[in-house]
């Protein structure tokens, strides 16, 4: 899928994305619950 | 299953193929990691890849991936929705993609991720801001 992007980054970069990553679907979960309740 | 849909709009779609910091293809690496369902408008597709010009060898890979975590939500009859919705105000593609993302994430409880969250503004759907 990304064709291999990920491994042209370096980790710290990497580990970056991923906490922005996660702090997105925790968000996304964080608005679902709030209307599911 | 209890996580929404996300539903990804052409901002993120032009930054998952521009993604020089990667950001953009790890929020979705991610919600592929959890086995999360992810869907894009068609109108936002047709958008994002008149954006690119062409360039979209990144999101080819997702988009043409039959098994993979992204579906393309057709346009078909909902056009006369979506096309009477904007009707209103802007008939740009733009405006009627974010119709169409509006009327989804209505359809569907998705949970819209963007990089231009102002488009958003006034309507009663949830929408997380990618910018960081």
């Amino acid at each position: 899928m990304a064709s291999g992007g990920l491994f042209r980054v370096g980790v710290s970069e990497y580990q970056a994305a991923r906490r922005h990553a996660r702090s997105v679907l925790d968000a996304a979960d964080g608005l679902h619950r709030d209307r599911t309740a | 299953v209890n996580d929404p849909v996300l539903l990804l709009d052409s901002t993120v779609l032009v930054a998952y193929e521009r993604d020089l910091t990667r950001r953009a293809q790890t929020v979705v690496l991610e919600a592929l990691a959890d086995g999360r369902l992810m869907a894009i408008a068609a109108l936002s597709l047709a958008v994002a890849c008149a954006e690119l010009g062409g360039e979209t060898r990144e999101l080819a890979w997702l988009v043409y991936d039959r098994d993979g975590p992204l579906s393309v939500l057709p346009l078909g009859l909902g056009a006369m929705e979506v096309g009477t919705a904007a009707s209103g105000g802007g008939k740009t593609a733009g405006e009627l993609e974010i119709t169409q993302v509006i009327h989804e994430a209505r359809a569907t409880s998705a949970v819209v991720l963007t990089y231009d969250p102002d488009c958003y503004t006034g309507h009663r759907i949830d929408v997380v801001d990618l910018r960081p």
